[in-house]
């Protein structure tokens, strides 16, 4: 997948919205972040002039581009009942050829975090088929956003991780343009058509670029999480801590749906005996029902045991099973949504702290 | 692309059996004959059972796969299973939506298999050790498959002992299965909770726990095999721990909500392990590295 050969373009923003609409006229449908009067969000659109390229700082907005890897509500198959059997099918596969434009490092590595977690065991046809037609740009951060925290689990600024191109904003004589980088086989099939009319980019202007992403990065002051997270928080998966740091916690779940690597989903049968569909949809961990069983019996009774199993699968399950990667990829989307205002990187720390002070508490 | 895992395949209710007011037994035949000649299954695995309209349900396949022929009533009479296709047995307890559907299936209509998923029962290496299979309320069900197996190849084991549990003489389940695993060999002993007995029964009044102790097992070349209620396992254990059983030589099988099967919709998890993928069936032993989230 990777592909290395240094190359890269250095593209004007009237160039940008030309590519882009070339691949929509190429039948791409091409999901962008979109600012207009709602709310900022991913959205197909038909032409690039509706695409922002100067959203907020950080991730450009509130929802992640989860869902069009993996849809908030999805048909796993229909069902109808025939004589005496039932007649039961899958729907056709989505593999439109897709472009998620504008990601920011954080987002793009989330998604391959989210995939992550599909390809294991047997796969899964319904993701695999719509990632496998997806190609991600990425858009380098030029400013980080208050709740950023992507380089204290392994992220920064100008991460490449998930992303098949990755664009950089430069100023050229004061105009805006891209610097842009074709990182995989599908990032160079993306631009084939187009980047002939392209020039390179100067090693000194990707010096610069370069230059300011550390710039950026500086600014994100959240403490690095140790190698040793996953250890530690199951150190202190008894710890009381938990019941304090899920006191405000409402269950609410709106952290793993803004969240791009919360993969947690229900299935449910919509429609009568005769026919309908089975279908998946977005779930969470921290819901109180999420575990309950049907005679009331709860694996996960308190508010403190589902925060902890959100935060447990994200920084330690998840890492110890894929290389030490964080699932959580430091966008910070949960803790700008959260209407208890819990803010994920401060739990962590919280509950490392207390590990912590237990372990010298020990020692002592 | 994978194969599609939530594809169920449709079977056929052969027979409904009661086992209690709220414990029904399905004998399901997959329809498709090629689907139902793949369907190998090893004792202690699981599979997602559905009602299309209702959804879909985790349960134990409930019959060894040396029980691939089986008798019960299709409510007009008895209905004998003899085809090539096995019958995949499944007991469950109404009492939510999708139980309750399945109870209200009639022989003739049609629910969704898929699986079989999960580790199982290592009966192989239980040959040569005596058994004890231990079983509180619908957790029967989730023993009986190694209980039937281990008595269909009776000569390879030691002694066999079964202790099944109710709340009350009527909610034993398997009621009528006694007779059958005393014949082949296995001492059963079946009991209530205080308070559960009628004025006629015969079996035992006491809690598992304290019945497991008064048989008196002596722990050596014995393995226990136990389903039950949280609640349950863990009085038991600290009665095996009494008596002096190892934990690995003590084996349950865990169940929990699960949507997918496949180590996907993140609901199973016991800590870091996920029930789909690694159990259902664990030792005592696992247990105690996986945090109390049972």
């Amino acid at each position: 997948m990777s592909r290395d050969d240094g190359t890269s373009y250095l593209l004007t923003e009237t160039q940008l919205r030309a590519w882009l609409d070339e691949l929509i006229a190429d039948d791409w449908q091409l999901v962008a972040p979109v600012v207009d009067a709602g709310p900022p969000r991913f959205e197909p659109v038909t032409h690039a002039g509706q695409v922002a390229l100067d959203a907020a700082p950080g991730p450009p907005t509130r929802w992640s581009a989860k869902e069009y890897l993996l849809p908030r509500q999805e048909t796993l198959l229909h069902y109808a009942a025939s004589g005496a059997g039932v007649e039961i099918t899958a729907p056709p596969a989505d593999a439109r050829p897709r472009v998620l434009f504008g990601l920011a490092p954080c987002d793009a590595a989330g998604l391959q975090r989210l995939a992550a977690t599909f390809e294991t065991g047997p796969g899964d046809p319904y993701f695999q088929a719509r990632r496998q037609s997806t190609a991600i740009v990425s858009l380098a951060c030029r400013a980080a956003g208050p709740m950023c925290f992507c380089t204290a689990v392994g992220g920064s600024p100008g991460g490449q991780g998930g992303s098949d191109v990755q664009l950089l904003a430069v100023q050229i004589q004061g105009e805006s343009g891209f610097i842009l980088r074709p990182l995989t086989d599908k990032g160079a099939r993306l631009v084939e058509a187009s980047s002939d009319a392209w020039s390179a980019c100067s090693p000194e202007l990707e010096a610069s670029a370069e230059q300011r992403l550390r710039q950026v990065e500086e600014t994100i002051s959240r403490e690095t999480l140790p190698a040793a997270t996953p250890g530690l928080l199951e150190q202190g998966f008894d710890d009381e801590v938990w019941q304090e740091l899920a006191d405000p916690c409402l269950g609410c779940r709106v952290c793993t749906m803004v969240c791009p690597s919360c993969s947690c989903f229900d299935v449910y049968d919509e429609g009568t005996a005769a026919c309908g569909q089975r279908c998946r949809c977005w779930d969470g961990c921290t819901q109180a029902l999420f575990t309950a069983h049907a005679t009331g019996h709860n694996p996960r009774p308190t508010q403190a045991a589902r925060l902890r199993q959100r935060v447990m699968h994200k920084f330690s399950y998840f890492p110890s099973e894929h290389a030490g990667r964080s699932m959580c990829v430091g966008c910070g989307r949960c803790a700008v949504s959260c209407p208890a205002g819990l803010d994920l990187h401060q739990t962590v720390m919280r509950v490392l702290e207390r590990t912590a002070s237990a372990e010298g508490a020990g020692h002592a | 692309m994978p194969e599609n895992a939530y594809m169920p395949r449709s079977a056929k209710v052969q027979w409904m059996r009661d086992e209690t007011p709220d414990v029904r037994t399905l004998g399901l035949v997959l329809e498709d004959p090629a689907s139902a000649t793949r369907f190998q299954w090893r004792a202690g695995q699981f599979a997602l059972f559905s009602v299309f309209g209702a959804g879909e349900c985790v349960f134990t396949l409930a019959n060894s796969p040396t029980r691939r022929t089986t008798t019960g009533s299709d409510g007009n009479g008895q209905a004998q299973v003899t085809d090539e296709a096995p019958t995949i047995e499944c007991t469950f307890r109404a009492v939510g939506k999708i139980t309750n559907a399945l109870r209200q299936l009639d022989a003739g209509q049609v629910a969704g298999i898929r699986g079989p998923y999960g580790n199982a029962f290592d009966v192989e290496a239980w040959k040569g050790h005596h058994v004890a299979i231990v079983g509180g309320g619908i957790g029967m069900a989730a023993v009986r498959s190694p209980l039937q197996y281990v008595l269909d190849h009776r000569a390879d084991y030691g002694e066999v002992h079964v202790l099944n549990g109710a709340r009350s003489v009527g909610d034993v389940v398997y009621a009528s299965e006694m007779s059958e695993w005393a014949q082949r060999g296995a001492e059963v002993v079946c009991t209530v909770d205080p308070g559960g007995e009628t004025p006629d029964w015969g079996g035992r009044v006491g809690m598992i726990p304290a019945v497991f102790e008064e048989l008196a097992l002596a722990p050596e070349k014995r393995i226990v095999v136990a389903c039950g209620p949280p609640v349950m396992l863990r009085y038991l254990f600290a009665s095996l721990k009494k008596l002096g059983f190892p934990p690995c030589d003590v084996v349950t099988t865990l169940e929990n909500r699960m949507k997918c099967g496949v180590g996907h919709c993140g609901r199973c998890n016991v800590g870091r392990t996920y029930l789909c993928t690694s159990g259902p069936v664990f030792t005592w032993a696992q247990l105690q590295s996986m945090p109390e989230d049972l």
